[in-house]
């Protein structure tokens, strides 16, 4: 049973550490910007199924895959950002309008997907092997391993490009005060669409190493964006390290409830969880850049 | 304000009016096929009116009202089939689960801005589409619930649905330009205004919720009655995301809007049966498309026209020149 419970808590802290990812990458664009963007999932997907599909039908090595999936999954936030988001922002909607229009790109993007890709879960490969790796009683996929580095990278370069870039410093900027940030000469639109291909991009990177996990298909990105949604709120929006103990939260209540409680009701769970989290942790357990806006 | 009392009671009558209309004549000429795409329609102008009502008073989406349909139809179902109520009684019984539950739901959530209840109303209707489908013992699991008392032939069938949703639209109607309705569209205006004067925006936003809940409700129990048969797989996000593409289709405006939307979104799968397996991703081009270059849906276009039209009309050679006049009106 001890056994169980330590393989269930290391996979649910792995696959928290990319929630919490995901996370991040809905608060660049927060910050960036102030709209959620409801199709952050389908980025974490887009990523996946490029790399499938260049694998599997193209034939290329792994890391051609990978690299172009992630260029496209830059690609496709760039150009969300300027047709959909850039456009809307001339008429200066009430952000409610962004959230109905970042739901309707996820809707577009996952039935593209579909009619391009069919609804069949994608599955490849493990990078390192089909041999799981066995530490005593624990046995999972070699997939694992890879985790924990590419989250530790992926959130130490994220850190200091807003520590130490002028991109990210202005992102920040703008996240504090949008109005000072304009006045001192950022474009607000250059910002945007830096934080919508960053995040698109970093997202998409995700969804290849977690393929060979969790399989993917044209419907998972709501999931995703949910989970991401969640943990966001848990540590406070825009709050990368937050984000982060968020994600490792709903990975963990995820993989326990799953593997103690019942499969069948794995989602259900989940998506329990999220609405106590939202009811009872509203402003997160870290402030956020943007509550220190409104002390500003 | 004698005149737009006047003009209420104009509205409401000539609602009541057109429904009333539609019911006799269509049950009178339409084919079986149209009258059962009319029913179609009827039916999801309800939730297409709820989720109008909740942006337009509360000020929030939900991306999860098929839940609530969900809740309406399996009530019904359950109460009908396993314990033989009467149908009005099983309505009755969905109203009140809805309503309870979006209470549970709204009361902590509405407070927040809108980005929590639409991913709380996402989240809840999922967990309900898993409980329904291993529920078994009650919801049949994946194999649903069958038998479930009809509505007759479509002929009757027609009558009966479209003439309880010209009910429930032309009381939409009296309430929208009532003192009420009134109070309500301030909530969207300017809460800090409403709660000086007493008004507590919390508990309206939250009455608006368990409000539009129940009418999803009942059309849920118009839709088991309607097809006798239900199962979990038609309640999943694209039904949520229908209701969504009605409302910002027809406007989002005026009661009208829900109406005209629904009838618009409703009557293309119809046109286009060959396309069945595109039409989500109609329905995501759509809200985007009718966003951005419409903002004001269907019930705007008449006035977008006129505006194009008339600045055609000043500046015949120059149309670009008018387009940016607007856009600096935009930014002071």
């Amino acid at each position: 049973m001890a056994g169980v419970i330590g393989q269930l808590l290391v996979t649910g802290i792995l696959i928290g550490l990319m929630y919490g990812v995901i996370a991040v990458c809905i608060g660049v664009i927060y910050n960036a910007t102030q709209i959620i963007n409801f199709a952050q999932g389908e980025f974490v997907m887009i990523g996946g199924v490029m790399t499938w599909a260049f694998i599997t039908e193209l034939h290329c090595p792994l890391w051609v895959a990978a690299t172009a999936a992630v260029l496209i999954g830059a690609l496709v936030g760039l150009v969300v950002e300027r047709v959909v988001i850039n456009t809307a922002r001339r008429f200066r909607p009430p952000l409610l309008t962004y959230i109905f229009l970042t739901f309707g790109v996820s809707i577009i993007l996952s039935n593209v997907t579909m009619f391009a890709f069919g609804t069949n879960p994608l599955i490849f490969d493990p990078f390192l092997g089909r041999a799981p790796i066995v530490l005593g009683k624990i046995s999972m996929s070699s997939q694992y391993v890879l985790v924990l580095p590419l989250c530790l990278v992926l959130l130490a370069g994220l850190t200091s490009f807003f520590a130490y870039t002028r991109f990210g410093k202005a992102m920040r900027a703008s996240a504090v005060n949008d109005i000072g940030a304009r006045i001192v000469g950022i474009d607000v639109g250059v910002l945007s669409m830096m934080a919508f291909g960053l995040s698109g991009a970093v997202s998409a990177l995700v969804g290849v190493f977690l393929t060979p996990i969790t399989t993917t298909s044209y419907a998972i990105g709501l999931s995703f964006t949910l989970k991401g949604f969640a943990a966001a709120i848990t540590g406070g929006l825009g709050n990368f390290r937050g984000a982060v103990v968020g994600g490792l939260i709903i990975g963990v209540v995820e993989s326990l409830g799953a593997g103690l409680i019942s499969s069948q009701f794995q989602d259900a769970i989940t998506f329990l969880f999220v609405i106590v989290m939202l009811v009872a942790l509203p402003k997160g357990i870290f402030s956020s850049l943007v509550e220190e806006r409104e002390r500003l | 304000m004698v005149n737009a009392r006047r003009r209420a009671l104009g509205e409401a009558v000539a609602l009541a009016l057109l429904g009333l209309g539609v019911a006799f004549i269509g049950r009178m000429f339409l084919s079986d096929y149209w009258l059962t795409v009319g029913i179609v329609i009827a039916m999801y102008s309800l939730p297409s009116l709820a989720l109008l009502l909740l942006l337009g008073y509360a000020g929030r989406p939900s991306f999860g009202h098929a839940a609530f349909f969900a809740v309406g139809a399996y009530a019904s179902a359950v109460t009908t089939t396993r314990l033989g109520w009467h149908p009005l009684v099983g309505m009755l019984v969905g109203i009140a689960i809805a309503g309870i539950v979006a209470y549970a739901i709204g009361f902590p959530l509405l407070r927040l801005s809108g980005h929590y209840l639409a991913i709380a109303t996402l989240a809840f209707a999922i967990i309900v589409r898993v409980v329904l489908e291993n529920a078994t013992p009650i919801t049949g699991g994946l194999n649903g619930i069958v038998g479930i008392p009809g509505l007759g032939t479509p002929r009757s069938a027609f009558f009966v649905v479209v003439i309880l949703v010209t009910i429930i639209y032309t009381a939409a109607v009296v309430i929208d330009h009532s003192r009420v309705g009134r109070i309500l569209r301030a909530l969207g205006d300017d809460e800090r205004a409403m709660a000086s004067c007493g008004i507590n925006p919390q508990a309206i936003r939250t009455a608006v919720f368990v409000a539009s809940a129940c009418l999803t409700s009942i059309a849920g129990s118009v839709y088991a009655h309607f097809l006798s048969y239900i199962s979990p797989e038609p309640f999943n996000v694209d039904m949520s995301v229908l209701f969504v593409t009605m409302m910002l289709v027809g406007g989002t405006g005026s009661v009208w809007g829900a109406l005209i939307g629904a009838c618009v979104v409703g009557v293309v799968p119809a046109v286009l049966s060959v396309y069945a397996s595109y039409s989500a991703l109609l329905y995501g081009v759509a809200i985007v498309a009718v966003l951005l270059f419409m903002p004001q849906g269907f019930l705007g276009v008449p006035r977008q026209i006129h505006v194009a039209v008339s600045r055609l009309r000043r500046s015949p050679s120059s149309g670009r020149e008018g387009v940016r006049g607007s856009e600096t009106a935009h930014v002071e």
